[in-house]
């Protein structure tokens, strides 16, 4: 491959394949933030969240091989992500039961939100909640594949959601 | 003779005091050019960089880049100057230009980049730049400019325009279209208002001047100052809010105050068979100013 | 075939159910969720992005195997490659500069004279005053325990960040004059935020 830095997705996987340091580097450049960002608010530290993305990065430079092009390769990253946060937090995590679900009322979030205090009622928010709460809302995944990310069920996915919509009201009253 | 060497010895003193550092400057450059299709858009990403993009009548974009590195010593600067790097992606929707240092410590030389940019006019820009300038001229295409630490420049643009600026101040001046702006610690300066405009903003001083009348303006700050220049104060409408501030008003407005105390003063003002207001303000601590300005 | 005619018969004559209306309670539950969400949605496409930290790339850099160009064949050449590197130094020197490794891209060489009035070194912070706050909330809690002050504290640790961040940006041959007077007027702020602080305490 050429000493180059004008390198597309295709050359960066190339790269990567055969352990040059540039496309390394290049496709950690590419994602690092969105990535890393994605790891702060699932883990809610950010210290736990610069171990994530590091191990996260190594699994993607190791696991090239397997990357067949099914996914975006973003995708693809995005979900090695989410389970290597999920394994750090998970011991942490308490599912509230599905039974107990009682959806009595519509979450209502006035005319509009300020970011600043919605990312720190996120970030209060506790682990369960918020990683379903980020996976959903924020990265636009589907309960079935929250569901299956994190090894729970559809249900359960749905009632997190809720929960975690119903504190994050709670806390966004308490700014306002 | 002591007195002779001592004299010498001094004036080399004041000399190596007043020693000017001079800096070795390496630079790397290069041109490309890319043929804009439809549905692309032009994506710059610029650290420490000083971007500026105009236009032309071609279908490419042009791109000129030049990174620097600077240390008095050069084989430092040349050193570094290997890991500074640009790189441009091709996409069907997108051509992605950045620059980025991938050594393995912080850098010890000034590492700096210059972008010059030519779109066809009616490309899309989105741009997010990092400790550095941003300038953007004459584009009839929806843009988006992210900066942080860096002044933001824009004139001449029609198209949706959304800007995001942290501790960087923003200057529009012929800025036609749905204007967004958020500002964080940033100075806002607008003038030749002719869209819509929606500005929020966070510890700042805003400050718009206008050719003609005020007609769709809507800001909401907090530890904010809100300065108005209109050339017609009358013609426009306003409904202004201020929570732990001032309302200053020219003379010949005369405005309705609905709330009139310490802690909130809420006036309205509506000119001829207008229904409702264009300007809206509500600002919590801080000033409104509306000042009457000579036609430009 | 007469079987096949029964069955048939028989599926025609199904009874059919009524869709309990708790189900249509449910989507138009999520419906109208879906709809009061919106202010929701709009902040969430606003969040901030994080930047990750140069760190993390150092410790992945250390954890990755060595790239080819630092395979151990390459190392055994090293004593060779350095005298054929400063062969070609010499040589570059004699010729001027023309290394070429991206296609297309030049180098050149300049010198400009450091300008001392823009230096990060010149700035003089008061961090130990500033850290004189944290000590006096970590004696006297309930000093600090109150909205005004946390309001303050808040913008004074936005405002610390910021500063840092900018410092850390800025070089120690610095040559950026605007980076130098956003630095100024963040200290500024800064301190006209610690003197309110203070004057609470």
């Amino acid at each position: 491959m050429p000493r180059t830095t004008m390198m597309t997705e295709k050359e960066i996987v190339a790269g990567c394949l055969s352990n040059d340091r540039y496309a390394q580097r290049a496709l950690y450049d590419k994602y690092k933030d969105a990535m890393f960002t994605l790891s702060y608010r699932v883990a809610g530290d950010h210290g736990l969240a610069e171990e994530i993305l590091q191990d996260a990065f190594m699994k993607v430079y190791r696991g090239m091989h397997s990357f067949r092009g099914e996914s975006t390769l973003g995708a693809w990253i995005k979900v090695i992500v989410v389970r290597t946060a999920y394994t750090k937090i998970k011991k942490k995590v308490k599912y509230d039961p599905i039974e107990h679900i009682k959806k009595e009322d519509h979450i209502q979030w006035g005319h509009s939100l300020d970011v600043e205090y919605l990312e720190k009622a996120i970030m209060a928010l506790p682990e369960g909640y918020r990683t379903v709460f980020t996976l959903i809302e924020v990265e636009g995944y589907a309960h079935k594949d929250v569901a299956k990310l994190l090894d729970i069920s559809e249900g359960t996915s749905k009632s997190q959601l809720y929960y975690a919509k119903r504190k994050l009201r709670e806390t966004l009253k308490f700014y306002e | 003779m002591i007195k002779q060497f001592l004299f010498i010895v001094f004036l080399f003193g004041l000399a190596s005091a007043n020693a000017q550092t001079t800096l070795q400057v390496v630079s790397k450059s290069t041109n490309k050019e890319f043929t804009f299709q439809k549905g692309q858009t032009v994506v710059v990403e610029g650290e420490k960089a000083e971007i500026k993009v105009e236009t032309w009548d071609q279908p490419q974009v042009v791109v000129s880049i030049i990174l620097f590195a600077k240390n008095p010593d050069r084989s430092v600067a040349e050193n570094e100057l290997k890991s500074f790097n640009f790189t441009f992606e091709e996409e069907s929707d997108r051509i992605l230009i950045r620059n980025y240092y991938a050594g393995s410590a912080k850098a010890k030389s000034e590492l700096t980049a210059q972008y010059f940019v030519k779109v066809p006019t009616d490309c899309p820009v989105q741009m997010s730049n990092y400790f550095g300038k941003t300038d953007v001229e004459n584009l009839s295409a929806n843009l988006d400019v992210n900066s942080q630490f860096g002044p933001i420049n824009m004139y001449n643009i029609e198209g949706d325009i959304g800007i995001v600026s942290r501790f960087g101040d923003i200057f529009g001046e012929l800025l036609n279209g749905n204007v967004k702006i958020e500002s964080h610690r940033s100075n806002v300066t607008l003038k030749g208002l002719q869209g819509k405009y929606d500005i929020k903003s966070k510890y700042g001083l805003i400050k718009v001047f206008a050719d003609n009348r005020l007609i769709d303006l809507n800001i909401e700050a907090e530890k904010a100052d809100v300065y108005l220049f209109n050339p017609e104060p009358t013609e426009s409408g306003y409904e202004l809010i201020s929570h732990f501030g001032e309302i200053t008003l020219p003379e010949e407005l005369k405005i309705n105050f609905v709330e009139n105390n310490d802690t909130k003063r809420h006036a309205v003002y509506t000119p001829g068979q207008q229904q409702i207001p264009g300007v809206y303000v509500k600002i919590t601590y801080g000033d409104i100013v509306v000042r009457k300005n000579p036609k430009p | 075939m007469d079987n096949e005619k029964n069955l048939k018969k028989a599926l025609k004559n199904l009874p059919a159910h009524q869709a309990p209306e708790s189900i249509w309670e449910k989507i138009n539950f999520e419906l109208e969720q879906d709809e009061a969400d919106k202010p929701l949605q709009e902040a969430l496409k606003k969040l901030p992005v994080h930047k990750a930290p140069e760190s993390v790339w150092k410790g992945l850099e250390s954890q990755l195997p060595e790239s080819e160009s630092q395979q151990p064949i390459i190392r055994r050449l090293r004593p060779v490659l350095a005298i054929a590197a400063s062969l070609l130094l010499v040589v570059g020197f004699y010729f001027g500069f023309r290394q070429n490794p991206v296609e297309g891209t030049e180098f050149a060489y300049s010198e400009e004279v450091l300008d001392d009035r823009i230096q990060i070194n010149n700035l003089e912070a008061d961090d130990e005053a500033f850290a004189m706050i944290e000590e006096i909330c970590a004696a006297r809690d309930y000093l600090c325990n109150n909205d005004i002050f946390k309001s303050l504290k808040s913008e004074f640790d936005e405002l610390n960040m910021a500063h840092e961040e900018l410092s850390s940006a800025i070089s120690e041959f610095n040559t950026n004059a605007q980076l130098i007077s956003e630095l100024t007027s963040i200290e500024m702020e800064r301190t006209e935020v610690f003197k309110q602080m203070i004057a609470l305490l």
